[in-house]
């Protein structure tokens, strides 16, 4: 029963094979460059906002959803201008069975976003992100700011 | 040029009471053209000495004559709201150029060196004294006096027999200068009335309940219901308070007693009318904070005031005004007519009508008025409906397992390969240290290897991780959910919300902000997570109030719906597996061999943490055999 134990600490102890650190440590180049252009389109270019998402993809806003990347550019159109500053910022290779062929990572980032001259808010921002042919789209863009809810 | 003879009829009736002939105000303004005479000498009769009048040439400018003259002619006569005073104004004004002889009796007027007069002379209450008032009826000495005074007209304020005399007040500096005169007038018309006439005095103002009561009761007979407006022009003349109350607005304590009731009554106020009651910006200098309350105040009467500066409007910027009355302020005299106009356009913008004026309208720029558009939040967003049921009950499972004190079941909440990492911003307070070295931030660590090192690869690694963060209480009414992605094979979920960590019972507990995403993907009958990011940060001041305030029930979800299948702690059965994961954990942690943590960890009741504990406590009393270590 100890060999058992000890092949399981064997197998344990190895960590990270060698796809695996190689798709983790491109995961966290594309976010930084990801998260670069996308906050330099939110806040200075929206009108290019569309071309970061897959056609179908969702973009939840604090709890509202909108789908298809038409629909997110109106959104972001409408939206007030902003200006964000990245705080933190991780991103991880997904390896799960149903992207196993598509090159695929989740980014999450965390700052403080100010909306005209309104004082600034924290904010979560979580993204799925995935090669799609040479370009990197957005599938999902899950956005909340941090705030006392009402209930 | 003006005639010897009839500036000498002038100055013979001024003589009763004609050396304070001029109002204090105009005496402020009128400067080199002052006769120099005394105001105060009450009652002493001048009629027969003969002042030497002389018409000074070279004192006499023009232009500033001209000024000044404008000046009160444009006060007095809004003030006084008609226009039959012009000529009499035109008149004392002409009065005014003759300046009192070297020789003359007249005491020398002080104000001349540098004299300031006082508020009470600014404000113009004046008490009147009828000696024997007794012997006559109010109606007689009111319509007798009034007769005088036309074209002016007045209200007796406080009219109260005495004694054998009675005595009023009146509120208007040029009726009390002109009833000065009055004696005289009735001595050549036989009558016996005396009149004597003290300025500068007004009766005390008392805030007793049974005036508190009768102002109530006069707000609301002023208020008009259907248009949301309130008139409360010459409030102290009000038919209910003038008899036996002195009620002055431009008092602060009055002004913001009788408006903190109408604050209180009617805050949704759109039209008020404060004309004619002395108001004046020194005495109001909380004026703007009292009316700023009423946001929805559309028409706002000031007109025949004191205000003698605009500024005073500024902390009404905020106010939706369309309509504003000033005219009859001293301020008015200040500008020329454009000028005034667009000074008062500059403070709103939107104002419609300005002294009963339509003003043109305003041509402003085609912006979207910067009204901040945002959708309201949702607390739980979900792609799909049938992913509901499911993702509200793992994360319900997930935070019950999470906060029961051994998080070790977790265990089968991850896959065999998931990966986890954690960022945070929290710099300072208890536990810091412990979220700063595992903080995975891209941007603070650069190095590779340790990124790889921060992203936890397989259950067991990823376990240990979380079990390593403190121990916490997490208050699902806080919590948001999105599920953003769904298919067959995979859901994201991210969950947001607060929890208490548990310092001790010392030290107070901290309330902490998470949002945390899950890849969660099919597992035998189950789901299990195979990409975690966890991010963690202080809770704001609100955040916290929120938190202190919830109800005591920590496990009130308004997430989850009727807890069905879900079972707590113990009950989760920990499979074999699970338990040689753990067990090689402990190894590899404490450096004790696999028999050793097994048995450690059977006896805590696989609670992993507490295993830790009782490891590092039973190692600090040196109760560990050697053997616990061979391997």
């Amino acid at each position: 029963m100890i060999d058992a134990w000890l092949k399981i600490k064997k197998d344990y102890s190895y960590t990270m094979d060698e796809d695996l650190r190689a798709k983790s440590d491109q995961a966290c180049r594309t976010a930084e460059e990801f998260t670069k252009l996308y906050y330099e389109s939110l806040d200075k270019r929206r009108y290019l906002m569309s071309r970061l998402y897959m056609d179908t993809a969702i973009l939840v806003w604090n709890g509202n959803g909108i789908e298809g990347k038409d629909k997110i550019q109106h959104f972001w159109t409408e939206l007030p201008a902003s200006d964000h500053t990245v705080i933190t910022l991780d991103a991880q290779p997904v390896t799960v069975p149903a992207v196993a062929n598509q090159l695929t990572f989740l980014v999450k980032i965390s700052g403080q976003v100010r909306y005209h001259e309104k004082s600034a808010k924290t904010f979560n921002q979580n993204f799925l992100i995935t090669a799609l042919g040479d370009k990197w789209k957005i599938v999902s863009d899950c956005f909340r700011t941090q705030e006392a809810l009402e209930s | 040029m003006p005639n010897k003879k009839s500036n000498k009829s002038f100055w013979s009736v001024g003589r009763g009471g004609g050396r304070s002939n001029k109002s204090h105000d105009e005496k402020r303004y009128s400067g080199e053209h002052d006769d120099r005479m005394g105001h105060s000498v009450e009652g002493s009769k001048f009629v027969h000495s003969k002042p030497r009048v002389s018409f000074k040439k070279q004192n006499f400018k023009p232009d500033k004559f001209r000024n000044n003259f404008l000046k009160n002619i444009d006060e007095d006569v809004l003030m006084s709201g008609s226009n039959n005073n012009v000529a009499r104004q035109l008149h004392r004004a002409r009065g005014k150029s003759f300046p009192r002889g070297r020789n003359s009796p007249l005491p020398r007027n002080d104000h001349r060196n540098g004299r300031v007069p006082n508020l009470h002379e600014l404000t113009g209450w004046s008490r009147i004294d009828i000696p024997y008032g007794e012997n006559y009826t109010k109606d007689f000495v009111i319509n007798s006096l009034n007769r005088f005074v036309a074209p002016l007209i007045f209200n007796p304020l406080m009219y109260k027999v005495e004694g054998k005399n009675a005595h009023f007040y009146v509120d208007d500096g040029d009726v009390a200068k002109k009833l000065k005169d009055s004696n005289e007038y009735f001595e050549r018309n036989g009558h016996k009335m005396q009149v004597r006439v003290k300025t500068g005095v007004e009766p005390p103002v008392r805030l007793s309940d049974e005036i508190k009561e009768k102002i109530k009761l006069v707000l609301s007979k002023r208020f008009i219901t259907s248009t949301m407006a309130l008139d409360l022009s010459k409030f102290h003349l009000d038919s209910d308070l003038v008899q036996d109350h002195f009620c002055p607005l431009n008092r602060p304590s009055m002004l913001d007693h009788v408006m903190s009731i109408v604050a209180e009554c009617t805050p949704d106020l759109q039209a008020l009318n404060l004309d004619s009651n002395k108001l004046n910006t020194p005495t109001q200098k909380g004026f703007g904070s009292i009316l700023k309350k009423f946001k929805n105040l559309k028409i706002l009467y000031l007109g025949d005031n004191k205000f003698r500066d605009i500024h005073f409007l500024n902390n009404l910027k905020e106010l939706p005004l369309e309509e504003l009355r000033l005219e009859g302020n001293p301020l008015c005299n200040k500008y020329l007519k454009e000028e005034y106009e667009s000074e008062v356009r500059k403070l709103f913008p939107k104002l419609l009508k300005l002294d009963g004026v339509q003003l043109p309208p305003p041509i402003l720029f085609d912006v979207d008025d910067q009204k901040l558009k945002y959708p309201p939040t949702n607390q739980v967003f979900v792609v799909n409906e049938q992913a509901k049921e499911i993702a509200k009950q793992f994360l319900e499972l997930y935070f019950k397992v999470f906060d029961s004190g051994n998080r070790s079941p977790l265990l089968d909440a991850y896959h065999e390969n998931a990966l986890y990492s954690m960022t945070s911003n929290i710099s300072q307070g208890p536990n810091y240290k412990q979220y700063i070295t595992e903080s995975r931030s891209l941007n603070r660590v650069s190095d590779l290897t340790k990124r790889r090192k921060l992203l936890k690869t397989g259950k067991i690694s990823v376990l240990s991780s979380i079990c390593e963060l403190p121990p916490t209480e997490h208050d699902l009414n806080s919590f948001t959910m999105d599920v953003s992605f769904v298919t067959e094979a995979m859901m994201i979920i991210t969950v947001t919300g607060l929890y208490k960590e548990l310092i001790g019972k010392i030290s107070k507990d901290i309330i902490r902000f998470f949002n945390r995403t899950w890849i969660i993907v099919p597992q035998g009958t189950g789901f299990c997570i195979a990409n975690e990011e966890l991010h963690i940060t202080y809770a704001s001041t609100q955040q916290e109030k929120k938190f202190m305030s919830r109800p005591a029930a920590v496990h009130s979800p308004s997430l989850a719906g009727p807890s069905s299948t879900v079972s707590v702690e113990n009950q989760v059965p920990l499979s074999e597996e699970a338990k040689q994961h753990m067990t090689v954990e402990l190894s590899a942690q404490t450096n004790m061999n696999i028999e050793w943590s097994f048995k450690c960890l059977q006896e805590v009741n696989w609670s992993f943490q507490t295993a830790v504990a009782a490891f590092h406590e039973a190692s600090r009393q040196g109760k560990i055999p050697q053997e616990a270590f061979n391997k």
